[in-house]
């Protein structure tokens, strides 16, 4: 695991880019690439919403990365559906969609932290906002099933939604990763939606 | 006795290095109505505003659409998106060439792809 702390200041979201750079530089580019759009958003909220130094985190195992972006300020990340006019209200959006899972949780001593998650090695394709899958291959669309949450040690039980059929299958596919993971935010919401979901 | 260092909260964190992070902005002004921007660096939250500056003054009230070649702009999120949409909303139409893979999932992801003149 690596920690590092960064300073209030606008040049400290590049600075977590390089700092998480180097924990993933044996990643494929294109995750690389993903992961490194997706701190700087986090970092940006830390910076723009909350007005804090904060805190980045990456978690690491051989199958997933996590990273979780934590500060002391007020406000929460927003899921937001701006209309091609607006110019601000993507970050999570962006977050949303490169992502295997995101969330937010509260601790007395770290603070807010948002997170994400993501397999490494998975093939990632992008979908459109309105859920058309722009690449046919392995995109999967992963659905938490109401009633189902995530907290330390438990295994997830995701719905995965093949684009081909169209027909929701059980799969347990948390399970095999998420034994003896160790998190450094507790999980307390979970938050990962098919696109075509979203309530504008 | 053995005394531990006293350990200072602030210690471990980084201070702002003198990393390049500016964006250069150059353009081709064959036509002042049509400007070419192109862009290099990384397009974030600390770059933006002087990147939007420095864009502005190639823009004139005469410019109907700005083209902006990114083929050497290394990053950009959601910061550098606000500047496009902005842009976009004051000229025009903004359309953008040599888009990247992670800059043109970004896109795809906002629904911005068709906004930005990209072949869907």
């Amino acid at each position: 695991m690596a920690r590092q702390s960064f300073e209030c200041s606008e040049e400290s979201v590049g600075a977590a880019r390089r700092f998480v750079a180097d924990q993933i530089s044996d990643v494929a580019l294109a995750l690389q690439d993903a992961v490194l759009v997706m701190v700087s958003e986090l970092s940006t909220n830390a910076l723009v919403h909350a007005a804090a130094a904060f805190v980045v985190t990456v978690n690491r195992t051989d199958h997933e990365l996590f990273v979780c972006v934590s500060d002391q300020g007020e406000g929460r990340p927003e899921l937001r559906a701006p209309d091609a006019s607006q110019p601000h209200g993507r970050g999570m959006r962006i977050v949303d969609a490169l992502s295997d899972e995101w969330g937010v949780s509260s601790d007395a001593d770290t603070g807010k932290s948002v997170w994400f998650r993501l397999a490494v090695g998975a093939v990632l394709t992008a979908a459109s906002p309105e859920g058309r899958t722009t690449e046919p291959v392995d995109e999967t669309l992963w659905v938490r099933e109401a009633g189902t949450s995530s907290t330390h040690g438990s295994v997830p039980v995701t719905r995965v939604r093949e684009p081909d059929s169209g027909k929701p299958t059980n799969h347990y596919r948390g399970a095999r990763h998420s034994k003896g993971r160790t998190r450094s935010c507790p999980l307390v919401s979970i938050r990962r939606r098919a696109p075509e979901r979203l309530t504008r | 006795m053995l005394r531990l260092p006293e350990i200072s909260p602030q210690r471990d964190v980084v201070p702002v290095v003198a990393h390049d992070q500016s964006v250069t902005v150059t353009a081709t002004l064959d036509d002042p109505l049509t400007p070419i921007i192109h862009l290099a660096g990384e397009l974030d939250l600390a770059s933006v505003e002087s990147t939007q500056a420095d864009i502005a003054t190639y823009l004139s009230d005469e410019s109907v659409r700005v083209t902006f070649d990114l083929q050497d702009l290394t990053f950009m999120d959601s910061s550098g998106i606000a500047m496009l949409v902005q842009i976009s909303n004051d000229v025009g139409q903004v359309t953008l060439i040599n888009v990247s893979p992670i800059v043109r999932r970004v896109l795809e992801v906002t629904g911005l792809v068709q906004h930005f003149g990209l072949d869907p």
